[in-house]
């Protein structure tokens, strides 16, 4: 391998590693307040990563790496949050008590009321108040339009602040 | 997007969420899943890469394999960069037809048999005993026939008969070529035929037997008068003049050739004397010859003559 190769892969190395630096806690964080499990969550983002580390030289083009890497640990949250499901569903059309892995685990009564809200204002919900994204960047990160992302921040909100309320009154 | 904002909401997401993972950990782990998924990738690109330059090599190979069964026999670029082609033939004669039925050999790494050592192939369908090969070295882009071999019970020699010229015939068809031919044909360049015998053994090719049709080889003869001889040949189309010879002291004064008759008549060159001879050959289904010498004291031999009288009656004079 020759110097001009070396340099460029450690140049690519160190772009990926500062936006692994920068990014990867945040993404780890919001998607587990997703997925409900922090350990899904960090799979995913090191997935994406992997990812981005493989394919650097087309995605350092893009104007947003980062929202990028962040909707490829998305879907990869939803597509193991979809095969558990199917899973589940062959089991119980079997006749077997299922164990309902895919049900998130109860951390407490705040997850199990996010794990109520459908999955766009859950995801919505947790990019804005745990990721501080914009709705901007959140309906690039879900591809929908900034009226939806607010429409489901709306209803994420609601919800919440109702619980939150009815925790405070008792 | 301050509608949006409550704190109460954020802490408790926020609590929700977790700490911070390790990112250097996590970060070593996504450095060693791009290393195998990278070995992963330059071992699947290796393994296609060996597989094409093995599939290539063996196709060369077996390219190369093609090639050494048919092409033993280098094409040379002209003759004097190139070793002479050796051909053996083997002729067999017959008594009254020249028969040439023999197989060709052909060495294509040219190495030097002695010439003139007899070939011990034997001639498929030959049926004389008086085979005899002959080894000629030609170059290589006129091969030519041997000169005559002649069989022992031909008696008389086409002297300037051109020899039968054989050209490489195809390997499938065999060619005849008729004595008629002219003397000489330039043989094509020599190509490479197949062979079917490994290079390293250089056993000789053997093609199929060249047979020549029975051919008469018209014979000269000679007529002979006193005042000079001529010597003809009887062909299909008619009478040839082979060599007209005039005896000492005479000239020909008059000479007449055609297809069906030749007249040549001779005068003595001295003005005393008045010695005359005309021979004539004359060809209407049979050839009858006559002579008629005039002055002379006896009558010339011949083979089927019909003179008159004026010989000894000039004899007598």
């Amino acid at each position: 391998m020759d110097d001009f190769t070396q340099h460029s892969l450690s140049a690519q190395a160190a772009d990926v590693t500062t936006l692994f630096n920068l990014h990867y806690a945040r993404l780890v964080r919001s998607l587990t307040v997703i997925c409900g499990n922090s350990e899904e969550a960090a799979d995913a983002v090191q997935e994406a990563f992997v990812k981005a580390h493989l394919k650097w030289g087309k995605i350092s083009t893009y104007d947003d790496p980062v929202g990028w890497i962040r909707r490829v640990a998305i879907n990869k949250v939803r597509d193991g949050h979809r095969s558990r499901v199917r899973r589940d569903r062959a089991v119980e059309r079997m006749g077997h008590q299922t164990a309902l892995t895919s049900e998130q685990p109860a951390i407490d009564e705040v997850a199990e009321l996010l794990a109520t809200l459908p999955k766009q204002q859950r995801a919505a919900a947790a990019m804005f108040y745990v990721e501080q994204l914009s709705v901007i960047e959140i309906a690039e990160a879900l591809e929908v339009s900034e009226g939806a992302v607010k429409f489901h921040l709306h209803q994420a909100r609601q919800k919440l602040r109702a619980h939150i309320e009815a925790r405070e009154e008792m | 997007m301050d509608e949006f904002n409550d704190s109460d909401i954020s802490s408790l997401l926020n609590q929700l969420a977790g700490s911070s993972p390790d990112t250097m950990m996590a970060h070593k782990v996504v450095l060693g899943k791009v290393r195998r998924v990278r070995q992963r990738r330059v071992a699947t690109v290796s393994a296609a890469a060996f597989v094409m330059v093995v599939s290539g090599a063996v196709a060369m190979v077996q390219k190369s394999n093609g090639r050494d069964g048919s092409s033993n026999i280098a094409v040379p670029l002209s003759p004097n960069d190139s070793q002479p082609v050796k051909v053996a033939t083997t002729l067999g004669l017959s008594v009254t037809t020249t028969t040439i039925d023999g197989a060709i050999s052909i060495d294509p790494i040219a190495t030097d048999p002695p010439v003139g050592t007899p070939s011990t192939q034997p001639s498929s369908n030959s049926t004389s005993p008086s085979n005899t090969s002959v080894v000629i070295t030609t170059p290589p882009t006129n091969t030519q026939a041997p000169t005559n071999s002649q069989g022992p019970s031909i008696t008389t020699t086409p002297s300037n008969n051109p020899a039968p010229t054989t050209s490489r015939p195809p390997a499938s068809t065999p060619v005849t070529t008729p004595v008629t031919t002219p003397p000489v044909t330039k043989a094509p360049i020599v190509t490479s035929p197949p062979v079917t015998s490994p290079p390293s053994t250089q056993a000789p090719i053997t093609q199929p037997p060249l047979t020549l049709p029975p051919t008469t080889v018209p014979d000269v003869k000679t007529w002979t008068c006193g005042g000079g001889s001529v010597k003809y040949r009887v062909t299909s189309n008619g009478l040839v003049l082979v060599e007209t010879t005039s005896a000492p002291g005479f000239t020909i004064s008059e000479n007449k050739v055609r297809a069906d008759e030749i007249v040549m008549k001779f005068v003595s060159n001295s003005k005393n004397d008045e010695r005359k001879s005309a021979l004539k050959i004359k060809r209407s289904g049979l050839v009858s010859t006559s002579c008629d010498d005039e002055g002379f004291d006896r009558r010339s031999d011949s083979e089927d003559s019909e003179s008159n009288d004026n010989n000894e009656e000039s004899a007598d004079d």
